[in-house]
């Protein structure tokens, strides 16, 4: 494996691992959720060095494709966050439990 | 690799039905637009008239033999038409239900037909997809709008909550399923699950394409609710509006499990000792997890959120067997489920009341007095999901764990039964306070120990809506037929399994 695939790759799970870790540690919803988009962009990352790896442009779009489906998902996921904060000023995880789960 | 040649028009026929599903949600939102549909039955109406629409046109373009399309990313068979109609026939019943329902919560705002539609498209676009990324298009399409739709009863604490954790979890999912793909494609070179297959056997070491399978599993793990990935099926359910729920419950599930058979058979077969391991610990988790956590739900959402995950189990069963009859098996399990689960949720959503999206179990006591047809309907559903013939329900269930058995997973199967029987006392205990306890007005009758009668919280119920009735009605008769005469339905299913 050539080394620049190499490092992005070691990038791209160190990115993962920290988007992984900030959901499940993070108790705002915006933080959980730039966390997720850290781990969409770490797959992004991926697919390009992969495509390199490959011999294949296939990769390149496909990081493309991410990039319009996170974009969908930060406008849905956005109106959803700013929902729930109108009603309560303060946005923690934890206090967004009047179902029992 | 694959010959990449420009779409031609006549390539687009075996998506039609899917093109009118989106045509139908875009008038939807003109009609709104322009004013049509302030009371929401026109807009339901239209939307009933695309899916019969799109429902004709599948029907006149049945295939015989698949055809594949877009490069082979797309492949048109009798297994996507069936998936396909039945989510036709869920999305139906659902827009038929609906606007009773949204009058009573008093919510207003019409983008919520043209949701349940685009959902239903990437529904059944996916049990065609031959390819990862579509795939996880695909998926994303099924989910966008039901996070929306989970928060779309605005007035409520518990929607918006419900459209939060969905998702947050959902979109967590999805980012490891991408996660996988790209690993995947590292290693094989390649997302057309052709291509994975053919590259599979050529592969030196694999360590880099199971971590990337394994990823790819977990994130599915999440959509379809297997048990360590579970947890947010029962608030999302408890939440969210209970039409919604009526929908996705049984139609996410087919779409995701028929798109996850294909997935693992068309392109990892190869890889089958790793996965059917995998498969055989989650759906045994699965089964136990869900069957545990119903028993004492009080919410009757929640406790069928329980069952749903119970069910998700079993359905991993024919997973594990993976054999082409398996998967018709699951397909018979599939659809007997969602039209029980569909009927259900119809009635819940027929006696909720204004200020709470749910009904519990204290609150259905005595209603076999009151609404005699609506306790007998619910008890067919019930008798359905715990699979007691002569219902749907256990036929499903006897069939697939025939499937199971056959390839060899025994000790599997009578955990599954052992687990069935224990599922079968959460049902009865629904159908027990329906018919045996008395009404929250009456007497309380003096004998000692119905502790469950004692509790004085529950309300007066509101009669169901003829559109509900009627929707819980065609559940049955769907049941019955299934689980009295399934031949023609399982001659379709061996036909066109593959």
């Amino acid at each position: 494996m050539e080394r620049v695939v190499a490092y992005s790759l070691i990038l791209s799970g160190v990115l993962f691992s920290m988007g992984v870790l900030g959901v499940m540690i993070r108790r705002h919803p915006l933080v959980m959720f730039m966390c997720i988009e850290l781990m969409l962009n770490a797959a992004n990352l991926a697919f390009v060095a992969f495509a390199r790896h490959v011999g294949e442009v296939s990769g390149q779009i496909y990081a493309l494709i991410v990039m319009a489906v996170a974009a969908a998902e930060v406008a849905v996921g956005l109106a959803i966050i700013v929902a729930v904060y109108r009603h309560r000023m303060d946005v923690d995880i934890d206090d967004v439990s009047s179902l029992r789960g | 690799m694959q010959n990449y040649t420009i779409v031609q028009i006549g390539q687009l026929t075996p998506i039609l039905p899917v093109g009118v599903v989106l045509a139908t949600a875009l008038v939807l939102v003109l009609i709104d637009a322009f004013g049509y549909g302030r009371r929401g039955t026109t807009i339901a109406g239209v939307g009933m008239v695309g899916v019969a629409l799109s429902a004709i046109a599948l029907v006149a373009s049945f295939p015989v033999h698949s055809v594949s399309g877009f490069g082979g990313a797309l492949r048109y068979d009798g297994f996507s038409a069936l998936v396909g109609l039945a989510v036709l026939l869920l999305l139906f019943l659902t827009l038929l239900m609906s606007p009773p329902f949204l009058r009573r919560m008093r919510i207003r705002g019409y983008e919520y037909y043209p949701l349940l539609l685009l959902s239903a498209s990437g529904m059944m676009l996916l049990p065609m997809m031959r390819e990862l990324i579509s795939v996880v298009v695909g998926i994303e399409l099924v989910s966008i709008p039901l996070y929306i739709l989970a928060g779309y009863n605005r007035r409520s604490e518990e929607s918006k909550e419900a459209a939060l954790k969905y998702f947050l979890l959902g979109a967590f999912a999805s980012a490891i399923l991408l996660y996988g793909a790209a690993f995947i494609y590292g290693s094989t070179g390649s997302l057309w699950l052709m291509g994975i297959a053919d590259a599979i056997p050529l592969l030196s070491d694999r360590w880099m394409l199971l971590l990337g399978l394994g990823l790819f599993l977990v994130g599915f793990g999440f959509k379809v609710a297997l048990f360590p990935f579970h947890v947010w099926v029962p608030d999302v359910y408890e939440g969210s509006p209970s039409t919604v729920v009526a929908f996705m419950s049984g139609a996410v599930k087919l779409a995701l499990f028929a798109v996850l058979i294909k997935v693992l058979l068309g392109g990892f077969a190869d890889l089958d000792a790793f996965w059917k391991v995998l498969f055989i610990w989650l759906s045994a988790a699965t089964m136990l997890g869900g069957n545990l956590l119903a028993l004492h739900q009080m919410s009757l959402k929640r406790l069928l959120a329980y069952s749903t995950i119970a069910h998700s189990g079993y359905l991993a069963l024919g997973v594990v067997a993976a054999t082409p009859q398996a998967t018709s098996a699951m397909l018979f399990y599939l659809l007997a489920y969602a039209a029980a689960a569909i009927g259900v949720f119809a009635i819940i959503a027929a006696l909720v009341g204004p200020h709470r999206d749910d009904v519990d179990m204290d609150d259905v006591r005595g209603i076999a007095r009151t609404q005699p047809g609506v306790a007998f309907l619910v008890t067919v559903m019930m008798l359905s999901l715990a699979g007691i013939p002569p219902t749907a329900g256990f036929l499903a269930k006897f069939y697939l764990f025939w499937e199971v058995y056959q390839a060899g997973y025994i000790g599997l199967v009578i955990f599954a039964i052992v687990n069935s029987m224990i599922s079968v006392y959460y049902y009865l205990r629904v159908i027990m306070a329906m018919y045996l306890l008395p009404a929250p007005g009456e007497e309380v009758p003096s004998s000692p120990g119905s502790d469950e009668a004692a509790v004085g919280t529950a309300r007066v119920l509101p009669a169901v809506a003829w559109h509900q009735y009627l929707v819980g009605v065609v559940s049955v008769l769907i049941i019955l037929a299934m689980g009295v005469v399934p031949g023609l339905l399982l001659y379709l299913l061996n036909t066109y399994h593959a």
